[in-house]
């Protein structure tokens, strides 16, 4: 059997656990159809944390880039 | 055991150091398969502690072993211990002298305080197994044998006689599980030998064995999810005691019809009925069977087993 060793890909926003993997791929819209009424947490919120990716922002000090 | 008679090398030295260490009173018993799988006996391999220490990721990954044939199943605090030998065997002559023949088998009894049936039933499928017990001590000491280089191998017990019984509370005592057992005429007591409780640096003193988990109903099946309440075998038939405070990782999903791993994409333990969790899964195809398990890759995260369950997809 495959070997999942799950330590590092998992995320715990309230009382779940998610697999960060799971969301590769997957768009807002699919993850609100699919968690809507499943999570005791707002689903924007946990969506944010699930993809922070998408809040990284570039660094504009020029300090920085040097 | 027999004991070789040193007819070449005379006898043993009697001399002993000023100070050395000795066993303590028991207080835990760790059961063990006395064989493994693969047919070797299930010890500890002394190079196999981390400079020589038991520490406690060596601890865990012993008693919360995904596989069941090598795990350690330690008891809860044994009371009222006894653990002696039998009257040696002797033959006896008409003049009324006598010589030795053997050793009285050595005999050991425990009781575990608020024992239940539960623990009971548990305790009674060790009875036809091939058992080995290592005993912790009041000091902390961890006691089995050495008869191997390299090795602290558990204590063989004699073949069919380990005996478990419930005994019921009174107006003045507690309810109790007995626990007894006879270890093998093959083992010498010369060969008793301790990881010091000096060398363990893991809560060895009052380790808990795994609890068993079932899954007691499986309801809102869909191709993507399905909710299930995980219970312990304890507490009254209406009652269960819910399995709290698993996770993720304390899960692993089989698709049976097309033989691939299932990866979870999350488990949500509920805030309301304790022990209810809900798994999200990729979409499955219906007419699917599900199996769920403990981990494939231990050591378990909990103490706590989960028995397999079977979710077929609508």
């Amino acid at each position: 059997m495959e070997n999942l060793n799950l330590n590092n890909k998992i995320i715990k926003i309230g009382n779940t656990e998610f697999n960060k993997n799971s969301f590769e791929g997957m768009t807002k819209d699919e993850f609100k159809k699919l968690y809507r009424g499943k999570l005791a947490v707002d689903l924007d919120d946990a969506w944010k944390q699930l993809k922070p990716k998408n809040r990284v922002k570039k660094s504009t000090s020029k300090k920085d880039e040097d | 055991m027999a004991v070789l008679c040193a007819c070449g090398t005379g006898g043993g030295n009697l001399g002993r150091p000023s100070c050395f260490p000795v066993f303590d009173v028991t207080k835990q018993a760790i059961l063990v398969e006395y064989l493994k799988p693969d047919g070797s006996i299930n010890g500890i391999e002394l190079a196999g502690l981390t400079g020589g220490i038991l520490d406690q990721t060596y601890l865990d990954a012993r008693v919360k072993d995904v596989n069941g044939k090598s795990r350690w199943y330690p008891t809860p605090e044994l009371k009222n211990i006894t653990d002696e030998r039998s009257e040696d065997i002797t033959e006896t002559f008409d003049d009324t002298s006598s010589v030795f023949i053997q050793e009285g088998a050595r005999s050991f009894s425990g009781l575990i305080i608020k024992g239940d049936p539960v623990l009971l039933g548990n305790l009674q499928k060790w009875r036809c197994l091939t058992i080995g017990v290592f005993f912790i001590d009041k000091a902390g000491n961890l006691i089995g044998k050495k008869t191997r280089d390299g090795y602290l191998d558990p204590i063989l017990l004699q073949d069919e006689s380990f005996s478990a019984s419930l005994i019921k509370g009174t107006d003045t005592t507690k309810q109790k599980d007995s626990l007894s057992f006879i270890i093998s005429q093959l083992e010498n007591d010369a060969n008793l030998r301790m990881i010091e409780g000096s060398d363990i640096s893991a809560n060895l003193l009052g380790v808990g064995g795994l609890v068993d988990v079932t899954a007691t109903t499986v309801s809102n099946i869909t191709t993507t999810g399905f909710d299930v309440q995980l219970d312990t075998s304890f507490g009254g038939v209406t009652s269960l005691i819910p399995a709290e405070g698993m996770g993720l990782a304390d899960f692993q999903v089989f698709n049976n019809t097309t033989s691939s791993v299932v990866t979870v994409t999350s488990v949500t333990e509920s805030t309301v009925t304790a022990g209810l969790y809900t798994f999200v899964i990729p979409a499955q195809t219906a007419a699917d069977e599900l199996i769920v398990t403990n981990p494939a890759v231990g050591p378990l995260s909990k103490s706590l087993d989960l028995a397999q369950f079977t979710v077929n997809i609508p």
